[in-house]
């Protein structure tokens, strides 16, 4: 870091920032200030608050109170440019961007330079000189403000994002998870232009999962937990493994269900040895009958595109895969259906449910395009199959769009019970729904086991998955990271996921 | 707003290398100008190969494509429909779409030639009139589709609807008569070769280009049409632009409807449903290169899939080719472009292994002296 930067002056505080969504405080009275010229970190497990934070800063969100103060000025944001105006730019992980339109375009979008004053045409030369010059100053050489932000790698489109964003003259720039898809060469480029804003006085506010990543930037750390302020500390009086203490370690509130004791772990149903393709690489692992194995990692290390390759959705490109010892080649959703595995999906408003359709159509959807001559049995049987699972409805008729998010996900594991699988893969199958649901989703995941069903489960509430598997396979970077056994300490997993002293924690 | 465009960051402008202004004066030739003209360059090399096979098949007739009559005829038959085809590519570049133009058009023949009744005295009050309703008629869509949040499809098929009801009571067969001023525009011409009409289309093409490259209006119309919610986000007020698009398809609908007029020299309450231009503009569009959900494509782009659609037609008058075998040449055609259109891939997440792109260099950290 450049001398003239060490002592900045706080360009943005908060104070009391504090939010809640329909009754459920995510953030509560919050304070954080960012000075000149550092590179402020901000971790916490998923749902610690961060998210919300940013989107309070950026204008997205209006916090329900709390003050903020950019370069002395106190500001409320009602909208992102207003934010952007005042100083404060935001890259979220998904990007604004606008995908054939081209880079100039895009970063001057809303308030493109005119000649003659305000009613004069568009200054396309302006445009991009400008847009040339803010590359050239963000040091990135070889991105033309005429090209197609289309024909861009994510690495280049996130660029195109910082540069829009100094282009308001940002004195706070936000970066939310901005190497989570990037790839080694291209984190070193972006911690080059980081190194340029901060010598030009801008803070950044980094939020990332991975600890090495927050050292290796980050002058202070701030750490949230359950949307509360646990420590901002220098990072020099931090180790990997102070962080992942102070981020963790909050009191189970959920009651998990006992292993029954009448469940006898048995043969290996699924397993996968050395398989790769564009997403994930050289996994391997088994599943056995009766068995719930939980896969914990971060965000975006691939959990989600492993279980779409056993299903189908990506292609096997190296390795094999097995189901009770016979190899299996499944091509597409349809084959892994009828190699009666069964997934659930993480969005289950996008994948997993026709909305508009009744709970009866939901649920025998999967039977009646799969295995048609069993439909008029699973018709007749799927009333007490939705009853077993305590669907709260009016009739079987109703519109799943019209129920809690709760009883839409039972419809969606009644679809899935429908063709008896022999495997259940399971992404974040507890998401977003209620306590009560919760728990009978964990009852359901112990009956399967006793039917003697093999179940794989991704989640990133560390409680769920220590507290629901029998095993624990971690994730990191689309590979393994490494096997943790039932009861596992959320230290651990949390260690293992980002890479941090991976000896003291196995 | 204007004042955040004022935005040069001090250290960022500062130092200069002296290649900066070559490299800079590289740059500022449009990499993407090269790839748009890919697109559209793809569609006029079609047209190319389609005026060959034409020039064959006409020859074979015994006639002559390139001849002075011939030539008058597919350029008169393109301003029509290109006319028509340009309001309806910026009623798509913004995401709404427009099926009521042939009923726009058969209003503005009927309201003008009403008015006219063939006098040279009333051409403009007559020509005013038929222009200001068909703005109207735009305008109701507009904030039907922008406002009400009435998908452009709906919006259009149901005033189209209304205006066809009206012209139903109101008009029974040709009604008014064309000015002798207006009749002559039909027949005028640059050289006996290129029709006023198609001068016509040539500079609305040229203003309607100007208007998508140089004035924030077009720059919002692609970002709307591209993604709503970014042009929101960036602080795009997006009513705005909808209601325009809306307003000059229906105008521009209005203009050709004019055109039409001094040629048949009555108005006809049933000239635009005979003409079919809801669907054959559409496809002219999406021809042309543009995509039908908005936000890409181009006016040159859609004169190229009229340019073809014309020649097309005209090659199979020629061989008097008989009507249903015609529509299936249309159909196909439509279907064929709009599947090798369509082979444009969806958005996903890039792979993380076995990634094969080039990769941007880093900057060695020591190079600016900030």
């Amino acid at each position: 870091m450049s001398p003239a930067s060490t002592d900045g002056d706080p360009v943005l505080v908060a104070t009391g920032m504090t939010k809640s969504f329909f009754g459920n405080t995510v953030l509560a009275d919050l304070d954080l200030s960012l000075r000149a010229g550092e590179v402020h970190g901000l971790v916490g497990e998923n749902g610690a608050g961060k998210s919300t934070l940013m989107k309070m800063l950026a204008g997205v969100h209006a916090p329900d109170s709390g003050t903020v103060t950019v370069a002395g000025e106190q500001v409320s944001f009602s909208h992102p440019v207003q934010a952007q105006s005042a100083g404060v730019s935001t890259v979220f992980q998904e990007f604004n961007l606008l995908l054939e339109r081209t880079i100039a375009e895009n970063i001057w979008l809303g308030r493109e330079p005119r000649r003659f004053g305000r009613v004069g045409p568009v200054d396309t030369a302006r445009m991009r000189r400008d847009t040339d010059e803010l590359l050239a100053g963000l040091g990135v050489a070889g991105l033309r403000a005429g090209t197609l932000v289309r024909h861009l790698s994510v690495a280049e489109q996130q660029i195109v994002e910082i540069a829009k964003a100094v282009s308001f003259d940002a004195k706070v720039i936000q970066m939310d998870e901005p190497t989570a898809a990037l790839a080694d060469h291209e984190v070193e480029l972006l911690y080059s232009i980081i190194e340029r804003l901060t010598d030009r006085g801008v803070a950044i506010l980094y939020v990332s999962h991975r600890l090495k990543e927050i050292f290796h930037l980050c002058r202070t750390i701030t750490i949230l937990k359950d949307g509360r302020h646990v420590a901002t500390r220098p990072a020099e009086e931090l180790t990997e493994a102070e962080l992942v203490r102070l981020m963790v370690g909050r009191s189970l509130t959920t009651y998990f269900p006992d292993k029954p004791v009448d469940v006898e772990v048995g043969e290996v149903r699924l397993a996968l040895s050395g398989v790769g393709n564009g997403y994930v690489d050289d996994i391997t692992l088994e599943v056995r009958a009766g068995e719930i194995v939980g896969l914990a990692g971060l965000q975006g290390s691939g959990r989600t595109e492993l279980l779409e390759t056993v299903f189908g959705v990506h292609p096997v490109a190296r390795g094999s895969v097995s189901l009770d010892g016979s190899p299996l080649k499944v091509t597409s959703p349809r084959q892994g259906v009828r190699a009666r595995l069964a997934f659930i999906t993480e969005d289950r408003k996008a994948k997993g449910l026709a909305l508009n359709q009744s709970i009866l159509d939901n649920a025998l959807g999967v039977v009646r395009s799969v295995f048609p001559r069993r439909s008029a049995q699973a018709r007749r049987d799927m009333p007490g199959v939705l009853s077993n699972l305590d669907v709260a409805a009016a009739s079987l008729g109703q519109e799943v769009q019209f129920l809690s998010g709760g009883n839409q996900q039972k419809v969606v594991l009644a679809r899935w019970l429908s063709i008896d699988p022999l495997v259940v893969l399971m992404d974040e199958p507890t998401r977003g729904i209620d306590v009560g649901a919760k728990h009978r989703v964990y009852e359901l995941m112990r009956e399967l086991t006793r039917q003697g069903v093999a179940v794989l489960m991704v989640s990133s509430e560390l409680p769920e998955v220590i507290g629901m598997s029998d095993r624990i396979l971690v994730m990191r970077d689309g590979t393994l990271a490494g096997e943790l056994p039932s009861g596992a300490s959320e230290e651990a997993v949390l260690a293992m996921a980002t890479g941090a002293a991976s000896e003291d924690a196995a | 707003m204007s004042a955040t465009t004022d935005h040069t960051s001090p250290s960022a402008a500062e130092p200069r290398e002296p290649r900066d202004s070559v490299r800079r004066r590289r740059a500022a030739r449009p990499a993407g100008a090269a790839r748009r003209l890919d697109s559209t360059g793809l569609i006029y090399l079609v047209l190319v190969g389609v005026i060959a096979i034409s020039v064959v098949l006409t020859g074979m007739e015994g006639r002559n494509f390139f001849s002075q009559g011939n030539i008058w005829a597919v350029l008169t038959a393109m301003s029509v429909l290109g006319l028509i085809a340009i309001g309806q590519t910026l009623v798509i570049l913004v995401g709404s779409l427009d099926l009521s133009v042939p009923y726009v058009v058969s209003l503005a023949t009927v309201i003008a030639a009403g008015g006219m009744k063939g006098l040279d005295a009333n051409i403009a009050a007559a020509t005013f009139n038929a222009l200001a309703l068909c703005a109207l008629v735009g305008l109701v869509m507009g904030l039907l589709v922008s406002l009400l949040h009435v998908h452009g499809f709906i919006a259009s098929l149901g005033i189209g609807l209304v205006v066809s009801g009206y012209l139903g009571t109101n008009y029974q067969g040709s009604h008014g008569s064309a000015a002798p001023g207006l009749r002559l525009l039909g027949r005028s011409g640059i050289a006996g070769v290129i029709p006023t009409a198609f001068v016509i289309l040539l500079v609305s093409a040229l203003l309607v280009t100007l208007l998508l490259r140089y004035t924030r209006l077009g720059h919002h119309l692609y970002a709307i049409g591209g993604n709503q919610s970014v042009a929101r986000m960036s602080g795009v007020r997006t009513a705005l632009p909808v209601i325009t698009a809306h307003v000059l398809c229906s105008v521009f609908a209005g203009i050709a409807a004019l055109l039409l007029l001094s040629r048949t020299g009555v108005g006809s309450p049933t000239i635009g449903s005979q003409g079919r231009y809801d669907l054959l503009s559409i496809a002219a569009v999406v021809l042309g290169g543009t995509l039908l959900a908005g936000g890409k494509g181009s006016v040159i782009g859609t004169i190229g899939g009229v340019a073809i659609f014309a020649v097309l037609d005209n090659v199979m008058g020629v061989m008097q080719v008989n009507p249903f075998l015609k529509d299936f040449v249309r159909g196909f055609v439509i279907v064929l472009a709009v599947a090798v259109y369509a082979r444009r891939s969806v958005v996903r997440r890039p792979p993380r292994f076995g990634a094969s792109r080039p990769v941007l260099p880093v900057p060695s950290s020591k190079g600016d002296p900030a």
